[in-house]
């Protein structure tokens, strides 16, 4: 082949450059240490890094959450222990005060302790973390729960819910009973006289509740009572020790009041105007909209979808014949209201009243719910939502609030009996708390362990972005020798081939 | 033989040897010349004479001054030099695009996507916190702002690429019409070296261009064509090519009747072939499938399947790729054609500028290239040259991933807004304003004019009125439609309003709220004593009216963060309105829905094909394609480069100019030359000799 003087140039110009820029490829890797520096470097290593980062960087998050959802239930575990050692704390006191043989003093130094107990209680259900309720709901700004007084009635005759609010302030238990028998409220022939002691029944004040007036004023608080409540009068004459069994009596003693929310029923918002009613059974997480597909009736069949992102997807092709449908979480129960028909396109929004505060954990939609309803452990009262009035919820003995607050009514009021029935009703209560607490604390111990998987998904991401990108330094060193090796070379014959011609001959 | 014979033979050997020193010379000159080819000197014994019986020569002549061209080498070249050239400007242009998508310094679109959703994910721990608010719009500012520099560096590149496409156009031009003058002037000279050169050298430009294919001619004068065999020099004429403004033309079957033609607005990097697969009057049953890539492929729906549009009027176009297409008559495109389509009647649309051949024909030729550079080939459609990578560089790369972006800020957009207006920010609200315009608010919703209104659905929404005072709820309320005709309940987007929703509004809370529509957009107000909260919208419509929505913008050029929620941060919605009508600090529904959208499958409809991956996996994908379409194009012009390199090194063997060489004809010539003037010395000798005689 001829050579020609452009094609000495011109081939030294091309090897010298691919030389060079092998060699500052190179060089670039050595740099930044990494085999992938663009895009093009390659490509599909790119999508994994890019992938594997994404996912170490939702790792990061999850694992972040994991710390605060730790943090938060570890709390709630510790107070729940103590809530539950306070508790026993409290059943120990009934159990001396049950055995009857102590003196007043002793009696009084127990009454207070257990007053002591219920106020600690209150403390313990008001926990904040950082500022943030962790037993109020979704209410996590104010006070979760309010003390204050409510009342017990104390004898079988009159209506146990007949007290319907207490407000102002009593230092002990304030027993109240009636001098004269009649009705309470618009149904009253003629004002009611009662009398209420401050202290067991040593002293008494008396009052009048004039016809019509449901409001009783007992000096430093008053008590409102249900209209049309039946009273009955003290018996005459009066006894030298006075009968809680025989008329109307009622303990005026300390409450709380929940003010939370709660995750109790839901609410149905329908779209559409089909003669049916809704209600919706279950437990929800969120809203479920159910769309009905094709025009049909609740008693012979229907087409329907549902969707539990509000309406970003659905979930469609489901049937139904009995007016049941089927969600997740329950199900939606359509009955006739002067007809049986739907049409296609009504829809059915459950709206759950939520209070679960859930953080994603692990990858692939792990949740866990870090705070809690107090109500649904600590009782006490609570206004529901549409509802009239603040009443125990729960009610009966895992109500843990209002038990312990009946025992001290009794103890203040030295109502052996009712010690005893508190006695019973504060095992059960403890039972319910010692429940709950392990409620939380397998959440606790949940997180925990979803935790330490993280941990190890995280180095498994970490080593595969790594050998993905970056460079293997041995490799590199020697790649980089070689590269550097050749240029020389190409430099070299280079201007050995350019230095020559036939005028150094002539 | 006389002595004077021997003077002659002297004389021409001279003259041999002072050609070949001048041809010597000049190829010494030329050495650096580009173009220029190599000349040697031939020559040949002239007649032989008989004298005496005896046959005696009588010397040498020149016969030639050959040019060591080989027109079979340079038209391989050319051919490999447009392929080199394209790809050197398709794997150039990727190359410098690569940083734009690079996310290797973590500081990157991918991450700032991470970023963003990781905000939402944060307030799912802290739903109150101010700082966690502040810290989540940063987040999406800068993701908003990253995807805007992205989208806007691809429109420079685009508009570069424009740039330089007319240029090039131009220089064609040029190029063809002075190849078109050297035929002219070569006519009866077809061996002028300097013409011959030139018109090689003229060529191998064009070839760099445009790929071409070459005939000579006997005459020295050459035909030149596309590599796709359409005309642009042959004899004296010329051919232009031009870039010409979006256009469509039709393609009818035979026999068809139809007299209507296709319209159409907006623009689409690829070219949209439409064709008809039922036929039928225009509006009335005529249905049409649709191409981005000539017809290969059809642009499928969410299933899969191939996606039939229903042909209409100016008053009902189909959007597909952002363009919206409709079909009038030829000489009004508002009004209906008469005649019936036939299935099979195809056109094409290019709505975008492209690039023609002007020849013969009456209609311009489109030589634009179509689909990937890697598949090229079929039709006229230009193949190579540095044309070829520039357009296919604008409408196949830059103008895909102008598509994937605005694709990715649309999902972005419409996700995020879709969960933002189910939720409620940290206090009740006293108005809320539109963001969207609709062009015609007492249309039915899904041909409102909406931008998202193709995502509207049927279904209905709550709205919960608070005391503005107390902050209580006073309720939360269905919207019921029955009050506005046609009287069904749940709203329907193919039969209600803009208007509609605003009286059902003012129909359903009376004395505590109002809608009102104002230039397209929808906005509500509380009335004194009252506030209200947006409780749950299975429709669509509050997204897409930009009523409680996050993002506002359309596409990656325009996405921002509305400004409301940026001068108020309360107004970043975390939570909802529960079943006891109440908005509760410590609710994290929305930011639960919104930080879900890290690992929640969407569907992204890219160009013709439909793909379902989370949103990160789809920015990851572009990247990644971004990254491959680099590397093959750096490939493919390592492949080509070789190809066009060797080449090129064995035309210059056979026509440069070694220096070496030319020294030793040089010297040879001079020797010749020397020896030359000794025979006329030897010549002189013998006539004296004899003259001496006398």
């Amino acid at each position: 082949m001829r050579v020609t003087q452009s094609m000495i140039y011109d081939s030294s110009v091309s090897y010298t450059n691919s030389a060079l820029g092998r060699l500052i490829h190179l060089s670039n890797q050595n740099a930044t240490q990494k085999k992938i520096n663009t895009l093009s470097d390659d490509p599909g290593g790119v999508e994994v890094v890019l992938d594997s980062r994404s996912f170490l960087r939702n790792l990061e998050l999850y694992d972040d959450n994991c710390g605060l959802a730790s943090d938060w239930l570890k709390l709630a575990d510790d107070i729940l222990g103590q809530a539950s050692s306070l508790l026993n704390n409290t059943i120990a006191l009934a159990e001396q005060a049950a055995s009857g043989t102590l003196t007043d003093t002793q009696r009084d130094m127990i009454a207070e302790e257990a007053r002591e107990d219920f106020e600690q209680m209150v403390t313990f259900a008001n926990t904040e973390f950082n500022g943030d309720n962790i037993f109020g709901g979704h209410v996590t700004d104010g006070q979760t729960y309010t003390p204050g007084l409510h009342a017990t009635v104390r004898d079988t005759g009159t209506d146990p819910e007949a007290v319907d609010y207490v407000s102002g302030s009593a230092g002990t238990t304030m027993i109240v009973q009636f001098l004269d028998a009649g009705t309470v409220g618009m149904g009253a022939a003629s004002d009611l006289a009662y009398r209420y002691s401050p202290d067991g029944g040593m002293t008494w004040e008396t009052g009048v509740l004039a016809a019509g007036d449901t409001e009783l004023d007992l000096g430093t608080c008053r008590m409102g009572l249900a209209d049309g409540t039946a009273v009955t009068a003290v018996p005459s004459p009066d006894p030298a020790e006075f009968d809680r069994e025989a008329s109307t009596t009622i303990y005026v003693r300390p409450a709380a009041t929940y003010n939370g929310d709660d995750s109790d029923g839901n609410e149905i918002r329908h779209y559409g105007d089909a003669p049916v009613s809704a209600e919706a059974k279950g437990g929800f997480a969120s809203n479920v909209i159910v769309r009905i597909d094709s025009d049909g009736d609740i008693t012979t069949g229907l087409d329907y979808s549902y969707s539990t992102d509000d309406g970003a997807t659905w979930v469609t092709g489901r049937t139904s014949d009995d007016g049941v449908l089927q969600v997740p979480g329950g199900h939606l129960e359509l009955t006739g209201a002067g007809g049986t028909a739907v049409s296609a396109g009504e829809q059915f929004v459950i709206t759950p009243r939520t209070a679960d505060i859930s953080l994603d954990i692990a990858p692939g939609g792990g949740e866990v719910v870090i705070n809690s309803v107090g109500k649904d452990i600590f009782g006490g009262l609570y206004a529901a939502p549409g509802g009239t009035g603040a009443c125990a919820d729960p009610a009966g003995a895992d109500n843990v609030l209002e038990t312990m607050a009946n025992l001290v009514a009794a103890l203040e009021t030295n109502d052996q009996d009712m010690i005893g029935r508190c006695l019973e009703d504060l095992n059960a209560a403890h039972d319910h708390l010692v429940n709950q607490a392990g409620v939380v604390g397998a959440r606790a111990a949940r997180v925990e362990f979803v935790q330490s998987a993280l941990g190890s998904q995280k180095t498994a991401t970490e080593y595969r972005i790594s050998q993905t990108e970056d460079a293997d330094l041995t490799a590199l060193t020697t790649e980089i020798s070689k590269a550097q090796y050749t240029y020389q070379a190409v430099l070299q014959t280079s201007s050995i081939v350019m230095g020559m011609s036939l005028l150094d001959y002539l | 033989m006389s002595a004077n014979s021997i003077y002659s033979i002297g004389y021409t050997s001279l003259l041999n040897a002072q050609a070949g020193i001048s041809v010597a010379s000049n190829n010494i000159a030329n050495v650096d010349t580009p173009g220029y080819t190599r000349q040697t000197v031939t020559t040949s014994s002239t007649p032989y004479i008989t004298l005496n019986g005896q046959t005696v020569g009588t010397g040498a002549e020149i016969e030639e001054i050959a040019r060591h061209y080989n027109s079979f080498l340079g038209g391989q070249y050319r051919t490999a030099s447009a392929q080199q050239a394209m790809w050197y400007t398709v794997s150039d242009y990727l190359y410098g695009n690569e940083s734009l998508f690079n996310d290797s310094s973590e500081y990157g679109l991918s991450t700032a996507l991470d970023n963003y959703l990781g905000g939402w994910n944060a307030l799912t721990q802290n739903p109150a916190s101010e700082a966690a608010r502040s810290e989540l719009l940063g987040y999406a500012k800068t993701y908003t702002d990253m995807l805007r520099q992205t989208s806007a560096g691809l429109d420079e590149q685009i508009t570069i690429l424009d740039d330089r496409i007319s240029d090039n156009v131009t220089r064609v031009n040029e190029l063809t019409a002075e190849l078109a003058e050297i035929n002219t002037l070569i006519t009866g000279r077809s061996d002028d070296p300097g013409l011959l050169d030139s018109q090689a050298m003229l060529l191998d430009e064009l070839s760099a261009l445009v790929d071409i294919q070459t005939v000579p001619g006997s005459n020295g004068q050459v035909t030149v064509q596309t590599g796709e065999g359409l005309t642009l020099v042959s004899s004296e004429r010329s051919y232009d090519l031009a870039l010409l403004p979006p256009r469509a033309t039709a393609d009818l079957t035979t026999g068809s009747g139809f007299d209507g033609a296709v319209y159409f607005s907006g623009t689409c990097s690829d070219e949209v072939t439409v064709e008809f697969v039922t036929g039928g009057n225009i509006g009335a049953g005529a249905q049409f499938r649709v191409s981005l890539d000539g017809g290969e492929t059809w642009v499928t729906d969410e299933s899969g399947e191939t996606a039939v549009f229903d042909a209409g009027g100016e008053s009902d176009p189909v959007e597909v790729a952002g363009v919206s297409i409709w079909f009038g008559t030829k000489t009004d495109s508002a009004a209906l054609p008469s005649a019936a389509a036939s299935e099979g009647d195809s056109f094409s649309i290019v709505a975008k500028k492209g690039l023609y051949w002007l020849g013969g024909t009456s209609e311009p030729v489109n030589i634009t290239p179509q689909g990937s550079p890697l598949d090229a080939g079929g039709g006229v459609r230009l193949s190579g040259g540095a044309l070829a990578g520039l357009l296919s560089c604008r409408d196949e790369y830059m103008g895909d991933y102008q598509a994937a972006l605005d694709t990715l800020a649309y999902e972005t957009i419409w996700e995020t807004n879709y969960a933002h207006s189910q939720g409620a920010g940290l206090t009740h609200r006293q108005q809320a304003f539109g963001d969207y315009p609709a062009a015609d608010t007492s249309a039915p919703a899904s041909e409102s004019g909406l931008f998202f209104a193709d995502e509207i659905t049927s279904g209905s929404m709550s709205f919960a009125i608070y005391d503005e005072a107390t902050g209580d709820p006073v309720g939360v309320t269905e919207l019921d439609f029955s009050s506005v005709p046609p009287g069904i309940a749940t709203f329907d987007p193919d039969v209600h309003s803009i208007e509609d929703v605003a009286s059902v509004i003012n129909a359903s809370f009376p004395g505590m709220m109002t809608a009102t529509v104002d230039d397209g957009r929808l906005s509500l107000a509380a009335e004194d004593g009252y506030s209200f909260e947006f409780a749950g919208d299975s429709t669509g419509l509050l997204a897409a009216c930009g009523l409680n929505t996050f993002f506002t913008g359309t596409d990656a050029g325009s996405i921002a963060v509305t400004p409301g929620v940026t001068a108020d941060p309360a107004r970043v919605n975390t939570g909802h309105v529960n079943g006891a009508g109440e908005v509760n600090e410590g609710d994290t529904a929305t930011a639960d829905a919104l930080s879900d959208l890290s690992d929640r499958d969407i569907t992204f409809q890219w160009l013709d094909s439909s793909s379902t991956m989370t949103i990160s996996e789809f920015m990851h994908t572009l990247s990644s394609r971004v990254g491959t379409d680099s590397l093959s194009a750096q490939q493919r012009f390592a492949y080509a480069d070789t190809i066009a390199n060797g080449l090129q090194a064995q035309k210059t063997s056979f026509s440069g100019v070694n220096l070496d060489e030319e020294l030793t004809s040089l010297t040879r010539y001079q020797q010749n030359y020397e020896t030359a003037s000794k025979l006329i010395q030897t010549a002189r000798e013998m006539i004296d000799t004899v003259l001496g005689l006398i």
